[in-house]
């Protein structure tokens, strides 16, 4: 009965995610089916989970469900390698459109029976997971609330591919207090993180350099989790609800690193595919390399220098080939072509004179003469005539005929009009440049499938992200407020002060806050101010300037209702008024409430639009005199303030007005 | 048309691919094995449709895991052994056809397989030829048992008392090598070469370390050239000996030998002999394995990301540069190795 009591290493792996990204290819098949190097990307994940010693995966499809299964048995006849000691079942539908659907179904199938790993069919890794199954199975023994492990990949800094995270651990016990995606084109200039985190617990590590390789480990109780809270959409939307409602659900998500000879990366869109097709070549995810025969029984290429992988069923010269290449049997490269940085797939045709690099050609494509391509995936079957320019991160479907002479920069190109499959079923009509060629468009107004959208800013039309030039310098978000406001816990914009003003300033707007939200005695939270400035030492002119900045620092503030930035301020000040007038009573306070003011100016984009209705509003309850706004008025720097100023004349010269109004009106009384 | 095939062969393919079978010992006992089981299979009805069978399958080895030469070696043996011993049935049968007589003379012996070499029909099914084989087979596992005690036993003759040894990595016969010259033999130094990336080195050094009477020295792979003034002897193992008598070994043996060639220290190399394979080198590209980048350079570090890494599992070590190989049978110079492979495998296998 040995055999029985023995625990089955279970794993589920999901297909079908990132549809959105990979179009118009994943309008045509299945994204776990698409070649990365000439492989499938499903038997990457596949391969890592039988080196873990994986013995049963389910994997869950649901747009192509027949495609998995018809290629899980081709696998299974072919001797594939992670067909030993390990069975693969496809199970889904059409029902599940997400991650959490998927969960959910398992929960209700009572498949899993332990702790299992679970894996996106698009993650590459060499590493061992037995570790990490060991790792967690020994937390849940002592916690038994382990919801599940998550395990993360220390990266360079430089590169974004959408999938890299800021996560805040306790380094103690390895569990998650705080997970936020970063943004995939540009580096933050800062992060918002809970004070809780760091308030909870005394040993937190807040990592920012990491990858989400999509690779998890999950205790029984997850899928259960995933069955009582249906709004878990994503894997992502998980952590939160659980980080959240942390008490509630009573589950805890801990954290793994992987060592660093370990590789994993998730291949979720064009340019992570660019950059993984790289790493597999440059043999980083060794064994996953082409000369190991990986999928197949038999080993298919010989390596040459310059990492030149190249089939013995292939037709091309050494010439031909500069570095970085793999090229599979029956392909044919014509004299005077030269290929760089790229795969292509078995029977492929390259004409005379092409120039190839970064590109990625998939079975039978046909390149005519004289042809430039650059940053670019091409479907399988397609043909490309002569003379053409495509480049840019184009991406062209299966079967797609290009004309002769055709220039495309960041196009996705189709070959019938109706393959596109729009969700309310309205007939798309479709650019065409060629009896076989359309083009879709990529911009869509709304979310995208999955959760990504949050990723990429909200002003933008969102499109996919493309393939370029992966040294490419990231671009650094410029100190602008609106760009912050997507964030749902409200990143505040803050000009770097010293410490000790930045942490009195927080508690100032704690103080308030919480003022204003309790009604309590304005008095009590003029003590706690004072209490606080003998704390960090603050001379009357800062906390004259901070408490008004503080004032304007308040969530309901930096986030009003309706965006009614003046209903907010009147509401504000009704309560906290005896607050901040206790403060700012002689001219020299005033001048220092404007400044206040002008900083708030520069960092809050709504506080910028109505800065004239502020001011007067500070001006008619009394809180900054006519003298004050014009001495502060006087010290704008012409250019440096050039826009306050033009926002703040009108004002300034109503003032005047009413001034000499009321002197002429004393004249006369005289 | 190709074979299918069998389950054993692809479940050792896959052993050997994630690293469960390692080692030329186990991968050559574990090929045995199913050669074994393909005899003793009821599938073939003659010697030549048997040959056909571990033809196709060594292929399949061959085809799936092209660095590891054991796996041909073997076949190669197996295919010998099948030629043999249907030569001696046949020439047993057509004695007793002939003139009756149950022995055989040497004389005939030599001269008819000698004949029958240009054209021996394989396919007449031949009686007890199964069983023969067996019992052949038994011998060439008991050979293979015995070899790495067989090389050992040598031990002696080549080491002697307070002599410096420089060895490199962690070969398996080296290993128990050293420990037996370290209980024959005082005051030996032995020093150990890491062997980087992978630096098996230190396990050697750690295996040997708890012997007694003995002084282990672990130098980085740079230091090979300046310590190997004061050595006496090189001793390394090797992945395989090719045709030509020059090595197929772990990276770094150039390095060693090539030194060793500069202050005239002998090298010897231990292999076992189902480690020749008739193969010549002839494509540098398809000679080497290259491994993980990681090992070289962190994959975070910029200038990894235009980098080319090379992170190469062999190096190739010309004849002339051994001095003496140590096999299971005794000390051979490298310009015998042609003749040991005549011996052991015939001359129609060498193309399989």
């Amino acid at each position: 009965m040995a055999q029985f009591e023995k625990e089955i290493v279970q794993a589920v792996l999901i297909a079908d995610n990132n549809v959105w990204n990979f179009k118009p290819l994943s309008d045509e098949g299945s994204t776990a089916l698409l070649p990365l190097v000439n492989v499938r990307m499903l038997d990457y994940a596949l391969i890592a989970l039988n080196r873990s010693g994986v013995e049963e995966v389910f994997v869950y499809a649901s747009l192509y469900l027949q495609d998995i299964r018809d290629h899980i048995k081709a696998g299974i006849a072919t001797y594939a390698s992670w067909s030993f000691k390990m069975t693969v079942h496809v199970i889904g539908g059409e029902g599940c459109r997400c991650f959490g659907d998927a969960m959910r179904d398992l929960d209700a199938k009572a498949l899993i029976r332990g702790n299992f790993i679970l894996l996106g069919a698009d993650t590459v890794t060499n590493a061992d997971l037995r570790p990490v199954l060991e790792q967690h199975k020994r937390q849940a023994k002592f916690d038994k609330g382990t919801a599940a492990t998550l395990v993360f990949k220390e990266c360079s800094n430089n590169l974004r591919t959408g999938n890299e995270v800021l996560i805040a651990v306790d380094r103690r016990n390895d569990r998650l207090h705080y997970h936020q995606r970063l943004r995939m084109h540009q580096k933050e200039p800062r992060y918002q993180i809970p004070l809780d985190v760091f308030l909870g617990n005394s040993c937190v590590a807040l990592h920012h350099n990491l990858l989400d390789p999509q690779i998890a480990i999950g205790s029984p109780s997850m899928l259960s989790l995933f069955s009582d809270n249906f709004d878990f959409q994503t894997r992502d939307d998980f952590v939160r609800g659980l980080l959240i409602n942390e008490e509630l659900l009573d589950s805890r998500i801990y954290v793994a690193l992987l060592p660093t000879a370990q590789y994993a990366h998730k291949v979720n869109n064009w340019p992570s595919y660019q950059l993984v097709s790289r790493d597999i070549i440059n043999r980083w995810a060794y064994p996953l390399v082409p000369d190991m025969g990986v999928y197949k029984l038999q080993q298919q290429y010989v390596f040459h220098k310059d990492n030149i992988y190249k089939s013995h069923g292939a037709q091309v010269s050494k010439v031909a080939l500069q570095q970085n290449v793999v090229i599979q049997a029956g392909s044919h490269v014509d004299s005077g072509s030269v290929i760089s940085d790229s795969v292509i797939g078995a029977n492929c045709r390259v004409g005379k004179n092409c120039r190839l690099t970064n590109v990625f050609l998939m079975a039978d494509v046909t390149v005519k003469d004289n042809c430039r391509l650059e940053h670019c995936v091409v479907g399988a079957g397609a043909t490309i005539n002569e003379n053409c320019d495509v480049s840019a991160g184009c991406v062209l479907g299966a079967k797609s005929v290009l004309p002769a002479k055709t220039t495309l920069t960041k196009t996705l190109v189709t070959s019938t009009p109706s393959t596109q499959r729009s969700e309310e079923e309205i007939a798309v009509e479709l650019e065409s440049i060629g009896p076989h060629a359309f083009i879709v468009s990529d911009l869509t107004t709304g979310d995208p499938e999955d959760s990504d959208g949050e990723d990429l800013l909200p002003q933008q039309p969102l499109s996919i992200p493309k393939m370029g030039d992966l040294l490419a310098p990231l671009d650094e978000i410029s100190y602008c407020s609106d760009l912050s406001e997507d964030d749902e816990d409200g990143s505040r914009a803050v000009t770097p002060l010293p410490d000790d003003t930045n942490i009195f300033l927080g508690e100032v707007i704690d103080s308030l806050t919480r003022g204003f939200r309790e009604k309590s005695n304005p008095d009590f939270l003029i003590l706690e101010i004072n209490s606080s400035r003998y704390a960090y030492n603050m001379s009357l002119k800062e906390v004259n300037f901070n408490v008004v900045k503080a004032v304007f620092g308040m969530q309901s503030i930096l986030e009003p209702a309706n965006n009614n930035v003046l209903v907010a301020i009147s509401a504000a000040f009704k309560q906290l008024g005896p607050v901040v007038s206790n403060y700012i009573k002689s001219e020299d306070s005033m001048l220092d409430c404007l400044k206040a003011l002008e900083d708030v100016y520069e960092e809050n984009a709504l506080v910028r639009e109505k800065i004239s209705q502020i001011v007067h509003y500070l001006y008619d309850k009394d809180f900054v005199s006519e003298d004050a706004i014009q001495a502060w008025f006087e010290q704008l720097d012409e250019e440096e303030h050039a826009h306050l100023r033009q926002s703040l004349a009108k004002l300034v010269a109503w003032l005047d007005q009413s001034s000499e109004e009321e002197e002429d009106d004393d004249d006369e009384e005289d | 048309m190709r074979e299918q095939p069998l389950k054993e062969v692809t479940q050792l393919i896959h052993a050997i691919k994630v690293g469960l079978v390692e080692g030329s010992y186990s991968i050559t006992n574990k090929t045995l094995d199913i050669f074994k089981y393909i005899i003793m299979s009821k599938s073939w009805q003659n010697a030549d449709a048997l040959m056909q069978i571990v033809r196709a399958q060594c292929k399949i080895l061959q085809a799936a895991l092209p660095q590891e030469t054991v796996t041909s070696n073997i076949a190669r043996r197996i295919l010998k052994l099948t030629r043999e011993e249907f030569d001696l049935l046949h020439a047993k049968g057509q004695h007793f056809a002939d003139d009756s007589q149950a022995s055989l003379s040497l004389h005939k012996l030599v001269t008819q397989t000698s004949e029958s070499n240009v054209s021996v029909d394989y396919s007449v099914p031949q009686q007890g030829l199964r069983e023969a084989l067996l019992d052949h087979l038994q011998e060439v596992e008991t050979e293979l048992e015995t070899s790495s005690e067989n090389i050992c036993v040598q031990a002696e003759e080549h080491i002697h008392s307070s002599e410096i040894i420089l060895t490199l990595g962690h070969s398996r016969s080296v290993e128990s090598f050293l420990k037996r010259a370290i209980k024959k033999r005082q005051f030996l130094t032995i020093i150990v070469a890491e062997c980087a990336p992978a630096c098996r080195g230190h396990n050697l050094a750690a295996s040997l370390a708890g012997e007694k009477n003995v002084e282990i020295v672990v130098i980085p792979d740079a230091a090979i050239f300046a310590m190997m003034s004061r050595v006496n002897k090189v001793i390394i193992g090797t992945h395989s000996v090719l045709a030509n008598g020059g090595l197929r070994a772990a990276c770094g043996a150039y390095t060693v030998a090539l030194a060793a060639k500069h202050y005239s220290v002998p090298v010897i190399v231990l292999a076992p002999m189902y480690k020749l394979s008739p193969l010549h080198l002839c494509e540098q590209d398809a000679f080497n394995m290259v491994g993980c980048a990681e090992d070289v350079i962190p994959y975070d570090s910029i200038p990894a990301r235009e980098a080319k890494v090379y992170s190469p599992m062999f190096d190739y070590v010309p004849p002339e540069l051994v001095t003496l190989f140590i096999s299971n049978t005794g000390g051979h110079a490298p310009s015998y190795v042609y003749r040991l492979l005549t011996e052991l495998y015939h001359p129609e296998d060498l193309e399989i």
